[in-house]
Parts: structure tokens; sequence; C-alpha cells
């Protein structure tokens, strides 16, 4: 199982607006307007320093960072991928 | 209000109709669609048969085959001069038929080299180029997996967006063009009542609107009328533009609807949003997206991978906005203004990033007090749409004029 909690301390640091209540593992980041699209590039700048991956902006539609599950799958993703390659 | 248009729609739906009952296989009728597409666009006047026949049609057929090319080839990574081939041919076509200073250059090349051949701008080219270079990246990232031709025909050329949008996705459509959305009864009531809103918005609020609204825009009446006059013609304009497009969004979104695809919203209440970035996020939704997705996304991605250890994301959030609505303004029309307009709107969206990053760190009853009181969210948006405003008078002018509205409406002059 992926450790989400890197990403939960990042978004609660340096995107989300200081003492909003974080959110779910299912509840919509971007679609809902808490972070705005620069702020996804900012979250898979993060993600491929911290988890070491590569994220290939035209492979991955931007809801595929909407939720900490899906951040979580695609980093499962590209860490396989990774693997694999 | 064409009549040969509505003609044309109503021959659509009745021959689709015909073709999902009788049609013996998906093959059959998948090509009445998109032939019956084709065969629509030949016939509106608006447009032209030639224009349609012997240059969208043949770039179209290019843009496929070069998109199958690129697929085998294993997409943009592993064949980077054949990707940029392939997204500089519409990117060319567009930009030769629609910019002036390119079209007289061309039109002294062709004559030059004895050819009896007018170039003219081409009506609903600026869609099909966006659409164009969406399908090449997404087949070349495998995003898009075997692509057919007439799905990707009746992709660029489906009536009822085909002028101006709202712009789709071709995996998204393709999956309503294999598999058409069943139409009840209710379904139809449905289509046909957003068609009679959207005519409802631009042929009758949008038009009663037009007089006043361009009033103030015209010289003589500009330089006499009053500042309040003015600020009220541009408030007009402002409601026009929004009524007049959303209007038309309406048409294509319940027009597709009785051809059984489901056409994506292109509007969500942009006048009431709280920032420029939100109002992006409302206004003309499917563009903003394509904009989001194939210019800013990439731009953005680039320069963070270049950014040096301590550099400001906010840097990077500038460059990316003013770039990306540059090449909107400029995709927009051809004259200063609109780039003006796009690289406006780029400064606009930055000043509201850094906004937000310079308040993230207040008090949440800061947050709260904006987001949540009537106070707070009515300044927000006050102070939105009158950005907003004073963009669509670059937009509605060329710039002499925007600088003499923006004068008279500052009571200067």
């Amino acid at each position: 199982m992926m450790d989400k909690v890197p990403v939960v301390d990042y978004l609660r640091k340096r995107l989300l607006p200081a003492g909003s209540p974080m959110p779910g593992d299912d509840d919509p980041l971007f679609s809902n307007g808490l972070i705005d699209s620069f702020g996804v590039l900012e979250l898979i700048a993060f993600l491929e320093e911290e988890y070491g991956i590569n994220i290939d902006t035209a492979k991955h539609h931007i809801t595929d960072f909407d939720t900490l599950r899906k951040v979580t799958q695609v980093i499962a993703q590209e860490k396989e991928g990774r693997g694999h390659g | 209000l064409n009549p040969v248009f509505w003609g044309l729609l109503l021959g659509n739906v009745a021959l689709n109709a015909a073709a999902r009952r009788w049609g013996r296989t998906s093959y059959i009728r998948e090509w009445v669609f998109a032939a019956t597409q084709l065969a629509s666009l030949l016939l509106i006047a608006d447009i032209g048969w030639k224009p349609v026949l012997f240059f969208v049609l043949p770039l179209l057929v290019a843009v496929y085959l070069l998109g199958k090319a690129l697929a085998l080839a294993g997409g943009a990574r592993k064949n980077r001069l054949l990707f940029w081939v392939a997204v500089l041919i519409p990117v060319a076509a567009l930009a030769i038929t629609k910019y002036s200073i390119l079209r007289v250059a061309m039109g002294r090349i062709v004559s030059a080299a004895g050819w009896q051949l007018a170039i003219v701008p081409v009506a609903g080219l600026s869609y099909l180029v966006f659409k164009s270079i969406h399908y090449l990246v997404d087949v070349s990232s495998g995003r898009i997996s075997g692509p057919t031709f007439r799905s990707f025909l009746g992709f660029t050329l489906f009536l009822s967006t085909y002028p101006a949008g709202p712009m789709d996705r071709y995996d998204r459509f393709r999956k309503d063009f294999e598999n058409p959305v069943p139409l009840t009864c209710q379904d139809a009531f449905e289509a046909t009542w957003r068609i009679v809103v959207g005519l409802f918005k631009k042929y009758v609020l949008a038009a009663l609107l037009a007089r006043f609204a361009f009033s103030a825009f015209t010289t003589p009446e500009l330089a006499s009328a009053s500042p309040s006059t003015i600020w009220m013609s541009v408030y007009a304009y402002a409601l026009l533009i929004y009524l007049d497009f959303s209007g038309y969004s309406d048409l294509a979104i319940g027009s597709g609807r009785l051809l059984g695809v489901v056409v994506p919203e292109n509007f969500r209440h942009p006048y009431l949003k709280r920032n420029i970035i939100e109002f992006w996020n409302a206004w003309h939704i499917t563009l903003s997206n394509w904009l989001r997705d194939y210019l800013f996304m990439p731009i953005g991605k680039a320069l963070m991978k270049r950014k040096r250890a301590g550099g400001s994301n906010l840097t990077i959030a500038a460059a990316s906005y003013i770039a990306t609505f540059a090449v909107a303004g400029i995709w927009h029309g051809d004259g200063l203004n609109f780039l003006l307009w796009g690289v406006y709107n780029g400064v606009g969206l930055s000043v509201c990033k850094a906004y937000g990053q310079w308040t993230r760190p207040l008090p949440p009853a800061f947050h709260r007090f904006m987001q949540e009181t009537i106070f707070g969210k009515g300044l927000a948006v006050a102070l939105t749409f009158h950005f907003v405003v004073a963009g669509m008078v670059l937009f509605g002018n060329d710039l002499t004029r925007a600088m003499l509205v923006f004068r008279r409406l500052a009571g200067i002059g």
C-alpha cells in the first residue's frame, strides 16, 4: 500500500489554504477548486522528486490527480511502470 | 436563423435515425453519420463547398494519416520530427488563411507561381486545428488508440459544433459516435427546449441588447456620450457576448443531443465567479480545458523541470499563464488587440495565483470572510466581473478605439 503521508503533508503545507480541513481519500481536490491547475503541476513536481518517478502530463489527464486515492494510484502505476521498464 | 442549417439539421436527424433503425452494421451507421456531417458542411453557403472539399478535407486526411503514422512510430517521444511536422501542418494551414499578413504573402507566392488561387479565411478552421492538435497529441501519447477515419471525420466535422465548439474530445465523442445515446421522448423534448432557450438568448435577448451595447463603440456616439452611458454600454456588451455565445452553445448541445451525441457543457455561471481562475474554468469551458491540457500544462511542466534550486514557482506560473493566453489571444483573431487581450488575461491569472499564495498563510478567519460572507463574495465577484469586462473592451475593439473607450470610461477626453 502506497504511503500517502508525504502527499498529505505537501498538500497541507504548500497548497491548501491555512486551517482548511484535510480532504478525504475520495474528496475532489481540483474539480471543486481546492487546488488550481498550476497547483496540480506543483503537486506533480513534488511527486516526481519525492517518489523518484517521471510523470508525463501528455499521458495523464488532470483528473488523474483529482483525489488522494487517484494520486496514490498514479504513483503506484508510475513506480510499477519504471520497474517493468 | 439560417433555414438551410435547420433543414440540414432535420435531414441529419432523420437520416441518422433511419441509419440506426435499418443500418445493418455499425460500420454503415457510422459512415452515414460521417457522410451526413460532410454533406451538411458542403451545403452551407456561409462555409462554402470549395474550402471544405479542397482545403478542409485534404487537411483532415493528412492529420488522420499523420496520427496513424505517429502511433505506428511509437509516439512523439520516439519520433519528435514526425510529431512536430504533424502539428505544424494544421497550424500553418490556419496561420496562412487566418492572418492577413501571411495571407497576402502567400497570395503573392501563389500568383508568382502562376496559379489562380484565392486564399481566404476558412470558417470553423480555428476549432478544427485545435481538435487536430488534440488528436495528434493524444494518439501520440497513447491516450487515443485505434482511431478510425469515419469517427475522426464525424468528430471534426460534426455539424452541431463545427463553427465554434463546444470543443469535444475525440475519445469522448467516439463513445457516442459508436453507440449513439438513445433518444427518448423526454430527451427529445429537453433537447428541443435547449434549442429554444438558445434561440431566445441569441436572437431575442442578445439582439435586444445589441443596439445599446454597441452604441458606445461607434465613434460619433463614443465621443459625445457621458461616462455613465459608456459604462452601461460596456456592461450591456458583456451581457450580450455571454447571451450570444452561451445561446449558441445551447443550440449546439440541443442539436447534438438529437443526433445521439452528448456535447459537453460550455458555460457555468461565469459572471458569478470569485476570481479569474474560476472564471476561466466556467467560460467557454471546452476551450479553457483545451488550453490547460495542451498548452498550459506542457509549458508549466517544461519550465518546472528547468527550474533552478530556489527558483520561484510564481514566476513559472506567470510565464505559463501569459504564454498560454497570448496564444489564445492570437488564435482568437488577427489584430494586436487580441494578443493584448491574451496577455492581459495571463497577467490577471498570475496576479490571482500570487494573491492565493500570499494570502494562504493568513488566519482561517480571513478565508472564511472572503469565501463565506456576502460582502467578501460580492467584492470578489464584482472585481472579477470588472476585470473581465475591461478585457472585453480590448477584445471587441481595435487598439485605438479600445484606448478611447478606456479614456471615456474614466471620464477623460
